[in-house]
């Protein structure tokens, strides 16, 4: 079985666990991915002419490998520098309420920002990658996947441990912001992304429950450098994609 | 010759010398600005929909426009834009009578807590009577709504203390208050949320006499929280889209019009840090046959606005040239795309579109 997955900085983590599986044995299956972060390519678009161009590069590729492979399914793991961005407490700390939740879990102290406001900032924040996902849909008939970003790192402390020195300047400039703060706008990001996935007819691949603590957060055992998750759960995301690419293999090719 | 008071009066004072023999464009009514806005003046807006062309070129135009609230840093302009910042000096949406201006300022300061509070739209979300198309489905919960509000009524307040010229453009005399405490409505309950029943909501068509009363109680009142602020009042030229009158809405505009025109006479008249900037004749002269109205014969044209604002810059900031709007955008492609759309746009019809409340008076037929 054949499994195409092009994304940015957080299919590092599924590709590792893809080289660790290769180094025990045969994993059963082949992964090629395409690196949209890295060169040749990235930037994945462009705007030329005041059109958004897809990387000429990456469709050529992705178009031989879609020949070439025959994949059951296409999978994208796009995005995550939106999160990344809500880090930090930012020029003015905000917080926001979802409809329906315990208004304790509010920083009253921080401005707040309408909810609806944020949803349409967070679809604003995924939507560079309409174009990518567009393109992919038009490529294939086959089923298209994209990967929901990876939850929160809670601790601060080892956030700033695993940053670099300018990181870590960086980040202590406003301060890393709450990880209630962080959580929330990773799920309105996953909420956007669910926004953008289905107007384009592709489908999103929720983190695993098993992945997370009690209140949401990633569990420790899966804190990468503090914005990525490791490889250990690159591991449970590349089983996922293989469980969902078995269930659009035909029948004569399981 | 007989001396009698019309011999030696300047041109500006002569309709032939100064109207009917000028070319349109040079058409000044202004003729002198009460006084001098330097760059640093911190200029507040608010009023009628107006108003936002001001507020607009404004801050286009070299001025200190002053915004006190703003969209958090993260929200990117066309957003906060589409969620009402920055159409005004706070997110106040459009206050078109004289009655809403001065409950505002009373409100702001804890001083009038109107009892009709909140609506609620099918959608389960909260709607602020008092500016109801500001939050575009309204407030995602009565949390967010009262949070929201606090940090607006905190805005209007920073803007009253701390603004050094405060522009206000009149709009309408007819609104509708709420019975009991005479909470006054931008538009009328039903059209753009809440629900219209004739036993809690009363229609008012202001008087000459009320609008000046509302509007000294305001200026006033900026003035106690302010004394170093000085006000430009003008009056928004676009007609009435309906009226609640029973007669016709050209003649109820003509009053509209009329009244709130003698309420900034009556106001600036004694008053040297009371001005009223003439845009309401700009746009309506007859000089210019019609040509600053669009085909809809009530929205403002670009052309009309720009002479409106030229001759503002002229009289109040010495500038005699408004830059080209070309400048304003910052120099990127996403920007050069937003030109060339509004660019096509102004070719179908040269109007500038701004959040009019009244507007959905007339989306049912």
């Amino acid at each position: 079985m054949n499994i195409i997955c092009a994304g940015d900085s957080h299919l590092h983590s599924v590709t590792t666990a893809y080289r660790e599986l290769l180094e025990s044995g045969d994993p059963g299956f082949s992964l090629t991915s395409f690196q949209t972060n890295d060169p040749p390519y990235a930037p994945i678009t462009k705007i030329e002419h005041g059109k958004v161009i897809v990387n000429p590069q990456f469709d050529i590729d992705f178009r031989q490998a879609l020949e070439g492979k025959q994949p059951s399914a296409v999978f994208l793991y796009r995005g995550g520098g939106e999160v990344a961005q809500t880090y930090t407490n930012g020029l003015r700390p905000f917080d926001f309420c979802w409809p329906g939740q315990d208004t304790g879990a509010v920083d009253t102290k921080r401005e707040i920002v309408p909810f609806d406001l944020v949803f349409e900032y967070c679809c604003w924040q995924v939507s560079h990658m309409r174009e990518s996902l567009q393109h992919v849909r038009s490529m294939t008939t086959l089923p298209v996947y994209q990967i929901a970003l990876p939850p929160i790192t809670p601790s601060e402390d080892y956030i700033l441990g695993q940053a670099n020195e300018a990181r870590r300047e960086e980040l202590k400039k406003t301060g890393i912001a709450p990880p209630q703060f962080r959580s929330k706008i990773w799920k309105m990001l996953v909420l956007a992304t669910h926004d953008l996935c289905a107007k384009e007819r592709v489908s999103v691949i929720e983190p695993p429950l098993s992945t997370l603590d009690g209140s949401g957060y990633l569990l420790q055992q899966f804190w990468g450098d503090g914005i990525h998750a490791n490889a250990q759960y690159g591991m449970i995301i590349l089983d996922r994609i293989v469980e969902v690419a078995r269930q659009h293999e035909p029948g004569d090719r399981r | 010759v007989t001396q009698h008071p019309y011999l030696n009066l300047p041109d500006y004072c002569y309709w032939r010398r100064s109207i009917a023999d000028v070319g349109g464009t040079d058409v000044d009514p202004v003729v002198a600005g009460k006084f001098n806005i330097t760059p640093h003046d911190r200029v507040a807006t608010a009023g009628s929909c107006f108003a936002q062309h001001i507020a607009r070129h404004l801050s286009k135009g070299g001025f200190n426009y002053f915004v006190t609230e703003t969209a958090n840093p993260v929200v990117p302009p066309y957003l906060a834009e589409r969620f009402g910042y920055g159409l005004f000096s706070a997110r106040y949406g459009n206050i078109y009578t004289s009655r809403q201006f001065i409950q505002l300022l009373h409100r702001a300061y804890g001083m009038f807590v109107p009892a009709d509070d909140v609506w609620i739209n099918d959608e389960g979300g909260f709607i602020d009577p008092f500016r109801p198309q500001i939050q575009p489905a309204g407030f995602a919960s009565r949390y967010e709504y009262d949070a929201d509000r606090c940090q607006h009524f905190a805005a209007v307040r920073r803007a009253v203390e701390e603004c050094d010229v405060f522009v206000f453009t009149l709009g309408l005399t007819e609104g509708w208050v709420f019975r009991t405490d005479g909470a006054a409505y931008p538009l009328c309950p039903g059209v753009a949320g809440g629900r219209f029943d004739e036993t809690l909501h009363q229609f008012l068509n202001l008087r000459p006499s009320n609008v000046v009363a509302d509007m000294q109680e305001a200026l006033r009142f900026i003035k106690s929280k302010n004394n170093k602020v000085r006000f430009i009042l003008t009056v928004s030229p676009v007609p009435l889209i309906a009226t609640a009158e029973n007669r016709s809405v050209l003649v109820s505009t003509a009053y509209s019009k009329s009244v709130l025109r003698v309420a900034c006479e009556e106001l600036a008249m004694d008053d040297p840090d009371v001005a009223y900037f003439p845009s309401y004749e700009i746009i309506t002269g007859s000089y210019n046959r019609g040509r600053y109205f669009a085909a809809d014969l009530r929205s403002v044209t670009e052309e009309g606005v720009a002479h409106v604002m030229r001759l503002f810059m002229k009289h109040y900031a010495k500038q005699t040239e408004v830059p080209s709007p070309s400048l304003y955008d910052a120099d990127n492609e996403e920007a050069a795309r937003d030109r060339a759309a509004r660019e096509q746009l102004k070719a179908i019809e040269n109007v500038v579109a701004v959040m009019c409340d009244e507007e959905r008076l007339d989306t049912h037929r």
